[in-house]
């Protein structure tokens, strides 16, 4: 018989040995949990009413009548339910992550000085043409600073990154900027914008999506905390300007504390309009009433019926090539083509039928399919029609729009411009935006051009860089390569000189300073400027697919010299600067170059369709007698034929 | 698809050629006699001559261009594009003098019959036999009918996609048309090509000087050649 003791010694193990692996298992399952949320979904149609307990960016629950109450984080509020890490890989937060394909080339940002006279086109994305913010010493926070405002990226650039120290970084009292879900899914326009650009500016990077939605105020700038030292902020003993709290209007408030987020899973058209506006600008600009919309925006559909995605957030950008390069057929099927035409591609009968989102198939008469071949649905229906020249164009991401500002003014850089007609990526024929990239940079042993910094280049030339703003220069884009030396040339020399005497510690060995400037690369050798043609002089362009016009406007409603005559401008058009239209020394093409197109070939094509009428006319007087005397002989033989069957039988 | 039966045409028209010239050999000119030494038969008149170098040219260019886009460019377009349509008019302009100038001489007639029972005019026999043919015999007549239809073909093709009544597909349709007869014309010539150069030797003579050799006209074209030499031609 065993003793009582045992007994209970053995009871009490095994009641321990219970409790240890409930724990265990609460614990195991509460890491799992905490590793990778799983997505809630109401799983109806009817949008889920988002009734929220606001968390902060520790994850604790916040107290809206609390004192030093802090900032509702949209990581820890929104991430309760839906996964941020996975949203965080999404198109519009990955261009850095280098982890998907780059696809059609995009807008890239544009690092404007208009001391040094820059206009850098930069990207993460690799797209050809455009340099890495890196690669120009922008660090994140500086990326943040200056582009934070439309750009709705979380790291590297709302947190410090790998990159080396960046002694103007502050991040720690700022806190991160997190990806600010309401910028796109407020479904009562509620979130302003404007005020995230503003909060921004003041440093107040954790407090943007509380102030932006109205949910409260800070009354105190991070950036005022400069003359002390930022991490003091953070300790509780400290006497100093403290970090600002958060006054919260509790009458968005219910009884339980939460909050009701009105919430559009796809976001309403004018969000996206934040980030993806554009206008024509300039003294021949329409008046905005003259104006009209996208025609599907017109039929009563939204940006979001055609760019779709899943809580992933990889957007579709709705070209036709997207399939092949994520490899994913049903993209196909959201592209114009893919909505208008079909696409057999797709497995999915209904897909593969078009007709996606109600689009009618078009017709497209007369029209011989070569078109189709070489020619994006843009070319002929979106985008301004074209005109003899090109137009000044700003947009939300290069110049700032949807934040109102009285320095912005139609010559504002940088200098874009459109419709550009010129082959895409696919080898098509498409509208594009256009700026000339203008720089100065380091010419390597192999070739390269790598940008200078603005701001290094006002370190070494200073005061040199103020002679420039007056240079009137009277080359022709068509001069030879070697010029003779003339004042207006100097003040250039000036600066690479400058340039080559206190940069090149830090510059590779060998390179050699130019400037990259109206389409040219510029260097000084003997004390003569010297212009060459480089591909880092050539325009960036990226494909403009809106805004969309009705078919009655598309090119070719006409007839064929729409855009084959000798002064259509989708061939004779002239592709200038914004501001340089007529000024001789600025960067010109026409239209047919950038289709790659030979100058005569182009003429003769053009000049060949004022006889069309009458080549037509010729065609069918040439099938119809071809086709008589076929008919005619044809009758006979069978005539002859049949009589000899009579005569044989 | 296209790209697969040009390649399987085109294939099958060269191998049969070859094997016909192995098997068959050419169809040689018989023996001069003393009535035919040095003497000449008028075949093409200056006019002929035009419209044949026209029809040639143009071909050519129509062909090379077309099957230069399919396996160089991939597309239609450019140069190509451009020196196909100048082609076009020509072929179109010749093409038509063609018909106007050969049709009624192309009309079948009972010799043909003969000329087909005899092996296809001795083309496919071994012997060295003639069968006797007017200006055109049989074998030219079909090639001539057959250039007409697939030339009527590409011409009306081309000018249906100018007009407005055909849509995307209806266009894609007719396009594929345009081709598979620009194609079939391209063996309809390679065979006008091999028979005038190969196995018929002498025939060519005529597309420049307008003149062939009496013997050549009496092998080939008995009756012809009698008519000519009766009219003194």
């Amino acid at each position: 018989m065993r003793s009582p003791r045992l007994g209970e010694y053995l009871a009490s193990l095994g009641g321990l040995l219970v409790v240890g692996l409930t724990a265990g298992l609460m614990l195991l399952h509460a890491w799992a949990g905490w590793a990778s949320p799983a997505a809630q979904d109401s799983g109806s149609r009817q949008p889920y009413k988002h009734i929220l307990t606001l968390y902060d960016a520790e994850g604790r629950i916040i107290d809206p009548t609390a004192p030093d109450a802090r900032p509702y984080s949209p990581r820890m509020t929104c991430g309760q339910c839906h996964d941020y890490d996975s949203i965080a890989k999404g198109w519009h937060f990955n261009a850095a992550a280098h982890t998907v394909s780059v696809g059609r080339p995009g807008e890239p940002w544009f690092l404007v000085d208009e001391e040094t006279g820059s206009q850098i086109p930069i990207s993460d994305r690799d797209w050809p043409g455009t340099h890495t913010p890196e690669s120009l010493g922008l660090t994140p926070w500086e990326f943040a600073l200056k582009f934070g405002r439309h750009n709705p990226a979380p790291a590297p650039y709302g947190e410090p990154g790998d990159q080396p120290d960046d002694p103007k970084a502050r991040w720690e009292v700022s806190g991160r900027l997190e990806i600010d879900c309401m910028m796109c899914h407020s479904a009562d326009t509620r979130y302003d914008p404007a005020e995230r650009a503003r909060q921004l500016q003041r440093q107040n990077f954790q407090w943007i999506p509380t102030v932006a939605m109205g949910l409260g105020r800070v009354r105190t700038d991070v950036r005022d905390l400069e003359e002390e030292d930022p991490l003091a902020a953070l300790d509780p003993a400290y006497e100093g300007p403290q970090l600002p709290p958060v006054e919260y209007n509790r009458n968005k408030f219910d009884a339980q504390g939460r909050v009701f987020f009105d919430v559009r899973s796809r976001p309403l058209t004018e969000s996206c309009y934040h980030c993806h506006s554009s206008r024509q600008v300039g003294p021949d600009a329409p008046v905005r009433w003259h104006l009209e919309q996208d025609v599907h925006l017109a039929a009563g559909m939204s940006c979001t019926d055609c760019h779709r995605n899943s809580i992933d957030h990889k957007i579709v950008r709705g070209h036709e090539t997207e399939a092949i390069e994520t490899a994913d057929p049903a993209r196909g099927t959201l592209s114009c083509a893919g909505c208008h035409l079909g696409d057999d591609q797709v497995d999915h009968p209904a897909m593969a039928l078009g007709g996606r989102g109600g689009a009618p198939h078009p017709l497209h008469r007369g029209i011989p399919p070569i078109h189709f071949e070489i020619l994006s649905c843009t070319a002929c229906h979106s985008g301004p029609w074209p005109e003899q020249h090109t137009h000044p164009v700003q947009t939300s991401m290069a110049h700032g729009l949807g934040i109102s500002s009285t320095d912005r003014t139609w010559q504002t850089p940088p200098e874009i411009v459109a419709p550009v007609m010129a082959k895409g990526h696919d080898g098509k024929i498409a509208p594009h935006r256009m700026a000339w990239p203008s720089f100065w940079g380091w010419l390597l042993p192999d070739g390269e051009v790598r940008p200078i910094a603005p701001d290094q280049v006002k370190g070494a030339a200073g005061p040199l860089l103020s002679a420039l703003a007056s240079r009137a220069d009277g080359d022709q884009a068509d001069e030879p390569p070697a010029r003779d030396p003339s004042a207006d040339d100097q003040p250039i020399i000036d600066v690479l000189e400058a340039i080559s005497m206190r940069l090149s510690a830090g510059a590779a060995e060998g390179a050699v300073p130019v400037l990259i400037r109206d389409g040219y690369l510029h260097h000084a050798e003997e004390e003569r400027l010297i212009r060459k043609e480089h591909s880092a002089g050539e325009p960036y362009l990226w494909p403009l697919a809106h805004d969309v016009r009705p078919a009655a406007q598309s090119l070719g409603v006409r007839g064929c010299t729409d855009c084959h005559a000798t002064d259509a401008p989708f061939y004779f058009g002239m592709v200038s600067t914004s501001f340089g239209q007529g000024d001789p020394a600025r960067p010109i093409k026409q239209m047919y170059e950038l289709h790659t197109q030979q100058p005569v070939l182009a003429r003769a094509w053009a000049m060949a369709f004022a006889t069309r009428p009458a080549f037509q006319v010729f065609l069918f007087a040439c099938t119809l007698v071809t086709l008589l005397v076929l008919v005619r002989y044809g009758l006979s033989g069978l005539g002859t034929a049949l009589g000899a069957v009579a005569d044989r039988r | 698809m296209f790209e697969t039966v040009f390649l399987i045409l085109i294939a099958t028209a060269l191998v049969g050629m070859l094997v016909h010239l192995l098997f068959f050999g050419p169809k040689r000119t018989l023996a001069e006699t003393d009535e035919d030494r040095g003497r000449t038969v008028r075949r093409l008149s200056r006019l002929e001559r035009l419209i044949h170098a026209m029809l040639a040219t143009s071909f050519l260019v129509l062909a090379g261009t077309g099957m230069g886009a399919m396996w160089l460019a991939g597309e239609l377009g450019g140069w190509m594009l451009y020196a196909h349509v100048l082609a076009g008019a020509i072929f179109a302009a010749a093409l038509t003098g063609a018909m106007i100038r050969w049709a009624a001489q192309n009309v079948f007639i009972p010799l043909d019959l003969l000329w087909v029972r005899h092996g296809w005019g001795g083309f496919f026999r071994r012997a060295d036999r003639h069968a006797p043919a007017g200006r055109f015999d049989a074998g030219q007549k079909v090639l001539f009918w057959l250039t007409a239809t697939l030339g009527l073909a590409t011409m009306l093709t081309i000018l249906l996609t100018m007009q407005p009544w055909f849509g995307y597909r209806g266009q894609a349709i007719l396009i594929d048309l345009h081709r598979y007869a620009g194609l079939l014309l391209v063996v309809v010539v390679l065979i006008h090509l091999y028979a005038t150069l190969l196995a018929k030797p002498g025939a060519w003579k005529s597309m420049f000087r307008g003149r062939v050799s009496a013997a050549w006209a009496r092998s080939h074209h008995e009756s012809w050649h009698n008519e000519a030499t009766q009219k003194g031609d």
